[in-house]
Parts: structure tokens; C-alpha cells; sequence
């Protein structure tokens, strides 16, 4: 087993090296056999249920249940990086748009583009203005280097937001509508729990404060978001009849419990109960043809690069770099995918490294070595002649979305709406 | 003839696509057609990067002249099919800033910088200055706070920054897990081609990033030669099977890539699109676990028109539209008209050996069935031979130069039913049918249970099914059963005996399918005594390949049975 360095990354890279794959035991972190609680989809039924598959192991078929998605990993490896990013472990562009200057927006602070749905094409990123207050980000000079790259020439978005090109994104709503570029996710990572049993969960609730069931409950008349229990002071129908009260996604309409008060009888759930494992597996995969797709041609103001060659080849190398820093800084954070749903790793990661005849070799590497990875390979690729954006893309709300996101916050406190 | 092998390495240990025509169901195998597809996508991406770009076209085009390759995979059986979910997808096309057109201000930077001399620089600065004056301007107005605000860009704007709130498109990704996550294609051609075009495809195939939906990472690679595809004893190796193939699987024909090519400067790569294919019925030539299926008269690659135009006609309306469209290929074949068509001999006497059939198919089957015709297929029997295929094309091809010379479509055929109706139907060819209905796979299974989609017209009046006397009437149901088993044999005589339980029915069986008391009487003529119609449930202990056409209606549209799956539920899960 060999550690993974820079040459040997970029090695890979420039030759015949396929993928870069890992595949990890996990186990629930209260111990081998407590329950887990994987994420439920609905059904036309209207209930919840999990994804499940029934795979054949060494001959036996087993059931096995999806714990976290590819769209879920990849979210989890984004914060993972952004964590990183904040307390300055990484040094690598990422854009934000700010909401800080406004008062009322403050607690939003930054949404950066390892947050947005839609990376460095999300709708927010085009709703924001540079920080001097006048343009659009599309117009500005990297809003226009971003929308005009392809993967024939993906300098910009390699300089502005490398991360877009390891998780993938399509401009397919920006100013070249469909046309817009599509960069092809290169990571794919997953965790499913094998030898799944289904389990059941109850949940009940005891009034500390004894409220009655059929106590009644009124709509009050001069808020109709705020409940009453005095008819005089209901807000009501024809005929003089109090308006019982409701929330949407409460149940029992005039009743005490629609207002959190009085005792829920103990119900069991055996649909969406939780699972027990045998272990869980996280299977992660880097793909290297995904990356040799991407060509730099030119810089970001077009000139062509002295040596396109070298600069693909350096440019690719630290993107896979950030790739595997991110999955290892992901596993360092721990995997807590949601209540009642957190894995602790059984023993360490080894990486498998998938050559083009189909070898196999393995390889080590720690998350402060990764992050020591990617620093070289970034400072590799700058050197000729594709660096990563040093100063920071800060970006701010367009005056008309930070007025729109005020107004909805006011209305939503009032109870009210905008015209229609 | 030599032979050569790739394999395609699932790296993430699954598959996820959906099958051609239901986005519900996972694909498996993988269809060579697709594999092909990924080929020349990663080949119009990276052709200059190849050694070899225009080699490389040249085996591409190559290897689609070959036949349908062996395709060696996990069986179904050991094939884990995780069950499908749908996930929510945030939107990103909703926004409230509605940025400027700045076509003119480009315009003007260009004009800039071509500016040959001193004076036309001049006049380009002067214009660009002018027209970023203009842009300026109206930049400012889109991003101001607005005087008036609506609730639809109220939610947009909290949609934005609260992601629980943000619009989501449902999605699903089908996914299977095979317990061996390689599959090998596996081809007989020339060794002389095989060594000029081989090492050509191979830097290609390295390039290959994914089949189906992208996170599904691959690895194609060309398999030494005389190397040990797989552990056979968990694979199986599927052949194409036209008579007796039970999976169908799509290759493509010679010029797929100019085709490929063509469609792309269609659609540009944007949804929705279509791969244009070929369908090929593939049997397994490893016989464990898998049971050969029985099969019908009828062969299952039919001639099939959908729907594209005029009345939208009940299912009860079968016989009618059978009649209507095989009196309009009678009226164009050549004389004499062919047994096969007419159903008689010259003499006016009946043929006594099967014929065409004339079958519409029905919307049938889902919870919003409602039996509406979706087209026609013409089902020819098994050992039609191949003159008489080619003749059979050749009228439908007749019928369609009529009405192309009319102002229809060309491909399509006009049926006029009334003085104001005219139905009009569009030949399905190398694409995918547009719906599940018209597909006809979806007809054949195979399959252990079988359900009546039009009535069956017994052959013998088996007595009142509905006599109020308990013994008259469990009497006639015993006779309507064994008129039915008689009509199995007739139809399906390699499956009559393994029949093990017959039900009749006087109701509808299915969605969308009619009570056999609403269709019109059989056969149409008052002369001819009227026969009784009966729905039918049939289950064999043997999987039964199709399609099924049962009973004395069964060249005129009635007695078309569908297939279930082994848990009673129907395969058709859309129209």
C-alpha cells in the first residue's frame, strides 16, 4: 500500500487511471445492531417508505436498505469543504452572495456556491450584484467568463469554482438557456445498510399541563393565525357559527392538539420504523475519464496557455485532489446523515486505485495529507498557468430580491399576502 | 469468423437507467444500443484527442454493421432492483431579477474590436458608449427594489433563500444492483476487421464515463482474447432469439451514427429525445434457472401503427376498425389477394391455417385506463415466410404512398370510417413507440397468466351462463371453460398442455377493458350464428411468450389477451 502523493496523483491522472475508489464498513455509532433510521420517500399511497433492494452476497440474498443518496452525499461532501474553506484548512474559490448588509437578512448571512442547489448556476447567484452594487454577477467579468465555458475550455469555472466541475453542474437556465454548459459530476458516493431488518417506532405524548382532548378551539377573529378558546372572541362563519381553528400539517381541526396542547394517543409505525444492519457501506468513487473531459485551452481572458498539455494535466490533478480531501474531511466530520441515523467508521479507508488494464492497487492517504494535496497540486496547476481566483468573489443580493425576501418575511409574520 | 469481447465494469457496483419506455423501471441488462450511444457522444466530445479521429468513426460505423452482440450478465434472478422512489429535485428556473438584454451592448463591443482604422474606432467607442449608457440603465431598473410586489415573486424570493421552500421537480433513478457488476458483450465478425478496428474502438471505450444517468460510472475496456468472461455459473449469456427470445433488448442498424448525428442536431442534446433503435427478442443459452417459454402462433415482431389522428375510438369498436383497415390492404395489394391478408383461399373457401391478424390495442391495464384504441398491430403467424412478410410490407407501404399523395404524413395511413371521420395511424419503426400500449413487447410476456383485454367469441354456445338454476348454469361455465382450452390449443397448441386453470368471466377483468355485453354482436352478419362472448383469466405452468389472440374473433381484434406478471399485477404501467 503506498501513500498517495502528488506525482503518483498525477500520475494517475495523465495516464490510464480510471477511477479512484473507496469502500468503507460503517456502524451505527450506538453500537453494532442499534437502530438506524434511513431517509423515507413517499408513495402514491401517501405513506413513507424506505428504498430498498435485495441483493445477492456470496450466493445469500440479503436486504438492504439506501441510507444516504448520491444528491445527499454529494451535499454532505460540499459541506465538508465549505467547513474546511471557513476555518481556512483549504484555500480554494468559492463564491457567496451576501446578505449581511441588510438588517433584517442578517441571520441568512452567506449562501456560497457549496450551499446553492445549483452551484455556480443557481438562481441566487443570479439574483446578486457585485459587492460595488451595479451588476448583475452574469455581467461581470467572471459571471461572463463562467457562462461562456465549455468543457472544451473549462478555465473559468475551474478558476471561480472548481468544486462545480467535481460535483457537476448545468448553466441550463442562464443567459444561453439550454444551451448553457453541462460539466458531469465526477464523484459518486452512496451508503447503504446491509442486512437490513425493519423495526418499529411508537411515538405518543402526555400532557404535562392535562389539557383535555375536546377542549374546542377557536380561530381568533382579529389574527386568524392565533387561536382562542372564548367564542366571543372567534372569528366566524355564516350563520354566526365560530371558525374552529387549524394549522396545515396539524391534525384534529378545533381540537386542543391542533394548538400542541393535550395528550396523542401512542401509535406504532411499522412502515417507516427504522432498520437494524448487519453493517452499513459507503462506496465512493472519483471517475478520471470525467476529468480528462474537461480542457483548458485558453486563460480566463482568452489568451492561450503556454502549454495546454501540462496545464489539463495540473489543473485536473488538483481538482482530484479537492475530490479526495472532500471525501476524507467528510469522514473526519462524522457521518451523523439525520436523527437517529449516526455511522462511526470500522477500521481505516483504503483507497483502491482502478487502472485502465483493471488492476487493482491500494493506496493511504489522511485527511491533513489530502488537504496537503491539494495546496501542491493548486500551487502546481497555478505555476502553469491556471490558478485558482484568489480574491474572493463576494457577491450581494440584488435590491430587488433582498426587498422581495424582507417583504415575504413581514407577510409571513402578519399572516398576510402581496397582491396577487 | 473470429470473435471479441467488451466489458463494461459498473465502478460504483450499480446500474441506473431507466428503460426505454417507462422511466419507473430499471433497465437491465444494458442495452447494447446504449452502450453504443455513450460510444459516439464520448467520440463527438473527444474525437480530436484520439489517435486516430476519423480511424475511430470508421470502426464505429463498423461495429454498427455488426449483428446484435451476446450480451453475458447477472440473470433477473440474482439482480437486486432497488425499489423506486421519487426524489424531489430543487428547481433552478425561477428567479426574480429579469436580467437585461444586452445583445446590442455585445454587438457594440465587437463592432469595437473589429474596427479597422482610427475612424471607424472612433464611431464604435462613440456607440458602445452609448449603448452601455442604455444597458446601464436598464440593469439599474432590473435589480431595484420593486414599488409593487406580487405573491408569485414574493414565494420565488423566499423560495431562494429558504430551501424548504424551493420548487421541486420529482425524479426517479432506477437502479439495480447485479450481484456481478460486470457485463460483457460478446461479437462474431471477420479477424481481419476485428484487428483493423478493434484497437481503434479501444482508446474510445477508455474515454466512456458513464451509462445512464450519471452516476453511473463505467469502465469499458476490450476483453483480451480467449479470456474467461465471466463465472458462468452465476451469469447468464443471452443470444438473440427471434422465435423464441423472452428479453428484449435494443442494438441499432448499419448507419447509427449518422443517425445519432442527425437527431442531435435536432434536439441538441436537450430532452426530451429518443434513441433511435432496434428491437431484438434475446433467449438465454444458459438453460439453469431459466424456462423456456411456450409459445403462441402468433409471432412477436407485428407491424404496429399508433394513433396520431382523428376519433378516438372504444375498444369496442375492435372489430370495426379490423375490418376497416384489412378491407383497405385488400383494396391495394396485388391480385390475387394473398390468403394471408384476405383469410380465404382463392376458391372464397377459408384458409385453414393461421393468417393475419388485425388487432387493436386498447389503453388497458392502469388505474386511468379507459380503453381508448391506441393503435393497430398487424400480427403475421410464426412460419410466414419471407416473401410473404415482404409482400404484406409492401401493401401497408401502398397504403401510405396513397396517403402521402393525399397531404397526409408521409409514413402514415389514412382510414376514412365515415363521410367526416378519418383515422389516422403512423407505422412505428426504428424508434420508440410513444406509448406502452402501442409497444407491442408489452403484448407478448412471457408469461405464466394471461387476462382478456377484448371478449374471446367462443366457438360453441356453451348454454346461459347466467341460468338461475345452480347446475344449468355451473354446467354452461364448465362448457364455456372447455371451449376456451380448445381455443388455447387452436391458438397456442405448444402451450395447451401445459394450461392449468381456465376462468370465464361475463365482466371486465381490467382498467379500462369492457364488459363483453357492450361490444356489438360477432360476426357482424345477421346470417351467421352470434357467438358468445366471454372475458378470460388463464394461468400455465409454464411462462407462455405471445402474443395471445384466442377464439373465433381472434384475426378481428377480440380474444387479445395481456400478460400478467407472476404476482397477478399487469406488466403495462402507462398508455
Amino acid at each position: 500500500m503506498t501513500p498517495l502523493d502528488l506525482s503518483a496523483l498525477s500520475s494517475l491522472v495523465r495516464g490510464d487511471g480510471v477511477a479512484i475508489r473507496a469502500r468503507q464498513r460503517l456502524q451505527p455509532a450506538g453500537g453494532a445492531g442499534d437502530k438506524l433510521f434511513p431517509p423515507t420517500y413517499a408513495t402514491d399511497q401517501r405513506s413513507l417508505k424506505y428504498a430498498v433492494e435485495h441483493r445477492l452476497i456470496d450466493g445469500e440474498e440479503v436486504p438492504c436498505v439506501l441510507l444516504d443518496s448520491v444528491a445527499s452525499q454529494a451535499n454532505r461532501v460540499e459541506e465538508a469543504l465549505l467547513a474546511a474553506w471557513e476555518d481556512g484548512t483549504l484555500d480554494f474559490p468559492v463564491i457567496g452572495v451576501d446578505f449581511s448588509g441588510y438588517a433584517d437578512l442578517a441571520d441568512i448571512g452567506t449562501i456560497t456556491t457549496l450551499q446553492a442547489p445549483h452551484r455556480i448556476a443557481d438562481a441566487i447567484l443570479r439574483d446578486a450584484i457585485d459587492a460595488e452594487g451595479a451588476t448583475l454577477f452574469r455581467d461581470t467579468l467572471a459571471g461572463r467568463a463562467y457562462t461562456s465555458a465549455t468543457t472544451k475550455n473549462a478555465t473559468a469555472v475551474y478558476e471561480l469554482c472548481p468544486t462545480a466541475l467535481i460535483f457537476g453542474v448545468w448553466d441550463s437556465t442562464g443567459p444561453r438557456g439550454g444551451m448553457g454548459a453541462k460539466f458531469q459530476r465526477a464523484l459518486v458516493s452512496e451508503i447503504v445498510g446491509v442486512g437490513a431488518r425493519p423495526g418499529v417506532k411508537v411515538s405518543s405524548r402526555i400532557d404535562p399541563l392535562g389539557v383535555q382532548a375536546n377542549v374546542p378551539v377557536y380561530q381568533r377573529a382579529t389574527d386568524r393565525s392565533d387561536w382562542t378558546i372564548d367564542p366571543g372572541e372567534a372569528a366566524t362563519e355564516k350563520g354566526g357559527k365560530p371558525v374552529l381553528f387549524s394549522r396545515s400539517g396539524a391534525d384534529g381541526k378545533g381540537k386542543a392538539s391542533s394548538v400542541n396542547h393535550s395528550n396523542i394517543a401512542p401509535s406504532i409505525d411499522d412502515s417507516a420504523g427504522g432498520i437494524t444492519v448487519d453493517h452499513a457501506l459507503h462506496t465512493v468513487v472519483l471517475s478520471l475519464p470525467a476529468l480528462r473531459r474537461l480542457r483548458f485551452r485558453t486563460t480566463r481572458d482568452g489568451a492561450p496557455l503556454a502549454d495546454a498539455s501540462a496545464a489539463a494535466v495540473a489543473a485536473r490533478t488538483a481538482l482530484a485532489a479537492l475530490a479526495i480531501a472532500g471525501i476524507l474531511l467528510q469522514r473526519a466530520h462524522g457521518y451523523d446523515l439525520r436523527s437517529r441515523c449516526l455511522l462511526v467508521p470500522e477500521g481505516a479507508l483504503t483507497l483502491e486505485i482502478i487502472h485502465g488494464d483493471g488492476r487493482v492497487s491500494e493506496a493511504t492517504i489522511g485527511p491533513d495529507e489530502a488537504c496537503a494535496l491539494v495546496r501542491a497540486a493548486a500551487k502546481a496547476a497555478a505555476a502553469v498557468g491556471l490558478a485558482w481566483e484568489r480574491t474572493p468573489i463576494r457577491l450581494v443580493p440584488a435590491p430587488k430580491l433582498a426587498a422581495l425576501v424582507s417583504r415575504s418575511r413581514e407577510l409571513a409574520l402578519a399572516g398576510g399576502e402581496g397582491e396577487s | 469468423m473470429s470473435a471479441f469481447a467488451v466489458a463494461i465494469d459498473l465502478l460504483t457496483g450499480r446500474y441506473t437507467a431507466s428503460t426505454y419506455n417507462d422511466r419507473g423501471i430499471a433497465e437491465w441488462p444494458p442495452h447494447p444500443a446504449r452502450v453504443y450511444s455513450a460510444c459516439v457522444a464520448t467520440w463527438a466530445e473527444h474525437g480530436t484527442e484520439l489517435p486516430d479521429e476519423a480511424g475511430t468513426r470508421a470502426a464505429l460505423e463498423w461495429l454498427a454493421m455488426l449483428p446484435a452482440p451476446d450480451v453475458i450478465a447477472s440473470p433477473e434472478a440474482r439482480v437486486a432492483r432497488r425499489s423506486v422512489t421519487t426524489y424531489y429535485v430543487p428547481v433552478n428556473d425561477q428567479f426574480v431579477v429579469s436580467p437585461p438584454d444586452r445583445s446590442k451592448l455585445d454587438a457594440a463591443l465587437l463592432l469595437q474590436e473589429q474596427a479597422a482604422d482610427e475612424f471607424r474606432q472612433r464611431r464604435a467607442a462613440n456607440a458602445l458608449e452609448r449603448e452601455r449608457t442604455v444597458f446601464a440603465a436598464r440593469a439599474r431598473a432590473a435589480i431595484a427594489a420593486p414599488e409593487r410586489v406580487t405573491n408569485d415573486a414574493l414565494k420565488v424570493a423566499a423560495s431562494l433563500t429558504t430551501p424548504e421552500l424551493r420548487g421541486r421537480q420529482p425524479r426517479t433513478f432506477p437502479t439495480v444492483v447485479p450481484e456481478v457488476p460486470v457485463v460483457v458483450f460478446a461479437w462474431e465478425a471477420a479477424q481481419e476487421a476485428i484487428d483493423r478496428y478493434v484497437p481503434l474502438l479501444a482508446p474510445l471505450f477508455a474515454r466512456v464515463v458513464r451509462l445512464g444517468h450519471s452516476s453511473s460510472l463505467v469502465r469499458i475496456s476490450v476483453l483480451p482474447p480467449g479470456t474467461q468472461h465471466l463465472p458462468s455459473q452465476v451469469v447468464v449469456r443471452l443470444r438473440p432469439d427471434a422465435a423464441r427470445g423472452h428479453i428484449v433488448l435494443r442494438w441499432i442498424a448499419p448507419g447509427q451514427l449518422a443517425r445519432l448525428e442527425e437527431a442531435h442536431a435536432r434536439h441538441q442534446g436537450e430532452e426530451p429525445r429518443v434513441l433511435p433503435a432496434r428491437f431484438f427478442r434475446y433467449g438465454a443459452t444458459e438453460t439453469e434457472g431459466v424456462t423456456r417459454p411456450a409459445t403462441t402462433h402468433w409471432h412477436p415482431d407485428a407491424i404496429v401503427f399508433e394513433r396520431v389522428g382523428g376519433p378516438r375510438l372504444p375498444s369496442v369498436s375492435s372489430v370495426g376498425l379490423s375490418r376497416q383497415l384489412r378491407r383497405a390492404l385488400m383494396s391495394v395489394c396485388d391480385e390475387p389477394i394473398p390468403p394471408l391478408i384476405s383469410g380465404h383461399e382463392a376458391d372464397g373457401s377459408p384458409v385453414t391455417v393461421p393468417h393475419l391478424a388485425v388487432v387493436p390495442l386498447p389503453f388497458v391495464g392502469q388505474r386511468h385506463a379507459d380503453g381508448r384504441i391506441m393503435g393497430v398491430a398487424l400480427m403475421v403467424p410464426r412460419e410466414t415466410d419471407e416473401a410473404s412478410r415482404i409482400s404484406l410490407l409492401s401493401t401497408v407501404g401502398r397504403l401510405e404512398r396513397i396517403a402521402r399523395d393525399q397531404g397526409t404524413e408521409d409514413g402514415h395511413v389514412a382510414l376514412r370510417l365515415s363521410a367526416t371521420d378519418v383515422l389516422t395511424l403512423r407505422r412505428i419503426k426504428l424508434d420508440a413507440p410513444a406509448s406502452r400500449s402501442v409497444d407491442v413487447h408489452r403484448w407478448c410476456g412471457p408469461s405464466y397468466r394471461w387476462v382478456s383485454v377484448t371478449p374471446v367469441a367462443l366457438d360453441r354456445n356453451p348454454g346461459d351462463l347466467h341460468d338461475p338454476d345452480p347446475e344449468r348454469r355451473a354446467a354452461a361455465i364448465a362448457a364455456a371453460e372447455a371451449t376456451v382450452r380448445d381455443a388455447v390449443a387452436h391458438a397456442a397448441p405448444d402451450a395447451a398442455g401445459h394450461l392449468v386453470d381456465v376462468e370465464v368471466h361475463r365482466s371486465a377483468l381490467l382498467p379500462g377493458s369492457e364488459k363483453p355485453l357492450r361490444f356489438p354482436r360477432f360476426p357482424v352478419s345477421t346470417a351467421r350464428p352470434q357467438r358468445v362472448l366471454v372475458h378470460v383469466r388463464l394461468r400455465f405452468h409454464v411462462p407462455v411468450l405471445g402474443p395471445m389472440l384466442l377464439g373465433a374473433g381472434r384475426y378481428h381484434g377480440l380474444g387479445l389477451c395481456l400478460p400478467l406478471d407472476e404476482t397477478g399485477d399487469t406488466t403495462g404501467l402507462d398508455a
